[in-house]
């Protein structure tokens, strides 16, 4: 009558598959719990056993779990409240509770106005075990990361995800062909939990599994899907069939896109890609008109442009097997949010120390701010005045993580006092206020 | 319409390999959360419907609940409407309640992560089935915590199948022909297509061709073929009087026309190439119409291009 995610979450640390070194962490970390007093953030991908993990922790060790999720409203003062007073009481009778912030890179903008900050404040003086779950770890503010001990969650390999599957049928008494607990492992690189829900999907019910039963369900095998209308698209001989297809495949216009963009230079050349390019080009013009008009029955012009075009693009026969690759440009985006973050984040510190807003730490300060750091004794002052993590530094500097890291570590007191005074937290009442006239 | 809507799983067109899915859940009681991706009208809301309709018979309505994403589709409406019908008792003997998300894709970005939690939490007193264009929009947290099923477009023999069961059922007839028209009019959109039927039948007690495109306001495809082989061999002023009666004669819209000229391109006797060519002039007109121009000059001129 259950999910078998649920049925079978592992109720002891030692039943939780794949990650061994993860989980040995984990342990370790809860059994030198008194002395060191940090807390943890467990961060991975999603389905591969940090929540599970956390969970059969605390069942080892009798401890209490509070728990708040994402699916709470996490404002400063609700985090304080179950949180922050869990964390800070010093459990009745000795019983220890551990305090549990799911989804923790998932504190949202307004809606959660404060609650980052407030994690941050709990994490440094809990006075109860705290363990912080993430996808993202480098979502997390940098002052959230240096107050925990970080735990990784790999993805779990097809290897692991296997015996897995094999040891839930034999429990639920379903026999199956092993090629078809593959197709599932595959389908769901790394994802445990997907790769469960779609077992029960296609064996609940069943006494047998076999390879035919697996193939209904699969939209998580996204890339295979994708490649094999690339190949329709670039190889094929039929333009009705490529616009054909398309409807099908699960890709929106605007996402599609990228993907031919990343696959047409690896089949294409000289003329094709010459044409190839226009039809692309008047695709993400009818993408874009489709958003400043609203009107959506402008994405099937993308459409006949990006699969018509650039299929009647073609000049001569391809052939062969192609490596198409993930779109480089939603790296590319995941890496300059990584550099915004960090810019705001050094922003927000320059703005706290010298009352700017953060928009004008980044247009007004930072110039003079990246001009200074190009000394290195500055650059050391800088960084300690301001409390710059090493990350923020190589994002100001342009130096390499490591030198940053250095930089950041050594001690500052070497550097004359004086020469510092009045830059960051110095000024005097009067100057304050006539900056603060400025905000 | 709503008569034909699917009541069971079985009736569901052209989907089987997802409704026997379905079906075995029902049978042991236990369905996953699922998310549903497809394009519209193939049949996700009624195989949802139908899913809580066989597992908890006629009173049905009183476990399921339907929310549109696209119209409450904030972080507040996860957190509170969604939360707690999730976490409220099941009625009757019910083991667990379904909650339907149509349009999930249209959840905003800080809202999807609310809710995974949410899914999980409430397992023991709720489901949830989401349904979704692609299932790309929707984040992997979730797609991970569901069972995916794709729901392909429903082709013409399996829609015709289903029409011609509907108007055996209400004692009307269809041609051959008017079954091959309203596979035309709806596009692989089985609402779309028995809707027309009901129209067409209303009208009609045959049911052929002439009155499935006079009721849907569609051109035969043949007339559009027509007037694009007038305007490119040059005879602009033929192609502008089949244009006049098409919209004003015939009562159809710009819009709807645009589209049927777009379908249309790759029916016409020309290379690849000189179709797409077609495709982005069509599309030109069509997003000038779409920013205020005038359709019947759009089209005029368009018509005028193709002489070139």
């Amino acid at each position: 009558m259950t999910e078998w995610t649920e049925k079978y979450r592992p109720e002891s640390l030692s039943d939780v598959r794949g990650n061994n070194k993860s989980v040995e962490e984990l342990e370790e970390w809860a059994e030198g719990w008194s002395e060191h007093r940090e807390p943890a953030l467990v961060y991975g991908a999603p389905g591969v056993g940090k929540t599970s993990a956390v969970h059969a922790l605390a069942a080892d060790r009798d401890w209490r779990v509070v728990e708040q999720n994402a699916s709470d409203s996490r404002t400063a003062d609700a985090v304080e409240k179950v949180a922050g007073e869990a964390a800070r009481s010093q459990g009745l009778g000795g019983g220890r509770t551990l305090v549990v912030l799911d989804e923790a890179d998932n504190l949202h903008g307004n809606a959660d106005r404060g609650g980052s900050s407030t994690v941050t404040e709990i994490a440094k003086e809990a006075e109860q075990p705290m363990v912080l779950i993430a996808n993202e770890e480098r979502e997390m503010s940098g002052a959230v990361k240096r107050a925990c001990q970080k735990i990784e969650f790999a993805d779990v390999t097809k290897r692991s995800i296997v015996p897995v599957l094999r040891d839930l049928l034999q429990e639920e008494g379903v026999e199956y062909e092993s090629e078809a607990l593959d197709e599932i492992a595959e389908a769901n690189s790394g994802d445990l939990r997907g790769a469960v829900n779609d077992l029960q999907a296609v064996a609940e019910g069943r006494s047998k599994l076999t390879v035919e039963d697996v193939e209904v369900t699969g939209g998580r095998d996204r890339e295979e899907e994708i490649w094999g209308f690339l190949d329709t698209l670039f190889k094929g001989d039929d333009m009705e069939k490529a616009l054909r297809e398309v409807m099908d495949v699960d890709e929106s216009p605007d996402d599609l896109v990228h993907w031919i963009d990343e696959g047409m230079p690896k089949v294409y050349s000289g003329a094709e890609l010459v044409d190839g390019y226009h039809w692309l080009s008047r695709a993400d013009v009818y993408l874009g008109r489709t958003i400043a008009t609203q009107n959506y029955s402008l994405w099937r012009y993308a459409n006949s442009c990006m699969v018509g075009g650039v299929h009647s693009a073609r000049q001569e026969s391809k052939g062969g097997w192609t490596r198409y690759g993930f779109p480089t440009t939603w790296r590319k985006l995941g890496q300059t949010k990584k550099s915004r973050g960090l810019r705001d984040s050094a922003a927000r510190k320059v703005g706290e120390s010298s009352l700017m807003s953060m928009a004008a730490a980044r247009d007004l300060a930072f110039p003079y701010i990246e001009l200074l750091m190009e000394d290195e004794t500055q650059a050391r002052r800088i960084a300690d005045g301001l409390d710059l993590t090493a990350e923020e530094v190589a994002e100001l500097t342009g130096m390499d993580e490591d030198e940053a890291s250095e930089l950041v570590e050594e001690d500052v007191q070497e550097v004359d006092e004086d020469e510092w005074e009045g830059f960051v937290d110095d000024r005097d009442e009067d100057d304050q206020s006539t900056l603060g006239s400025f905000d | 319409m709503e008569k034909y809507r699917p009541q069971t799983l079985e009736e569901v067109v052209g989907q089987e390999e997802i409704t026997d899915r379905l079906q075995s859940y029902v049978e042991t009681g236990n369905v996953p959360n699922l998310l549903f991706a497809g394009p519209a009208g193939v049949g996700k809301t009624t195989c949802a419907h139908a899913v809580a309709r066989e597992l908890y018979g006629e009173r049905w309505r009183d476990n399921f609940t339907e929310l549109n994403a696209s119209d409450e589709r904030g972080i507040d409406v996860v957190r509170d409407k969604i939360k707690n019908f999730a976490r409220a008792a099941p009625v009757g003997d019910a083991d667990y309640k379904l909650i339907f998300l149509d349009e999930a894709d249209s959840l905003t970005r800080d809202a999807q992560p609310a809710l995974r939690r949410t899914m999980e939490m409430y397992t023991n007193t709720c489901r949830f089935i989401l349904s979704c264009n692609y299932s790309s929009n929707i984040i992997d947290p979730i797609q991970s915590r569901c069972t995916v099923f794709r729901f392909r477009s429903v082709d013409d023999e399996d829609l015709m199948r289903r029409l011609r069961y509907i108007a055996d059922e209400e004692d009307v007839t269809v041609t051959g022909d008017g079954l091959k028209a309203l596979a035309y009019v709806s596009q692989g959109d089985v609402r779309r297509a028995v809707n027309s039927l009901q129209a067409a039948a209303a009208l009609e007690d045959a049911v052929d061709e002439e009155v499935v495109y006079a009721t849907t306001s569609t051109a035969r495809p043949e007339e559009v073929e027509e007037m694009l082989e007038a305007a490119s061999e040059g005879k602009f002023k033929e192609a502008r009087s089949k244009l006049k009666e098409l919209l004003e004669g015939k009562g159809i819209s710009g819009g709807d026309l645009i589209d049927q000229i777009h379908r249309s391109a790759t029916d016409l006797d020309l290379d690849e190439s000189s179709q797409v060519e077609l495709m982005d002039e069509i599309g030109e007109t069509d997003y000038r119409i779409s920013t205020g121009a005038d359709e019947r000059i759009q089209l005029e001129a368009f018509l005028a291009g193709l002489a070139r």
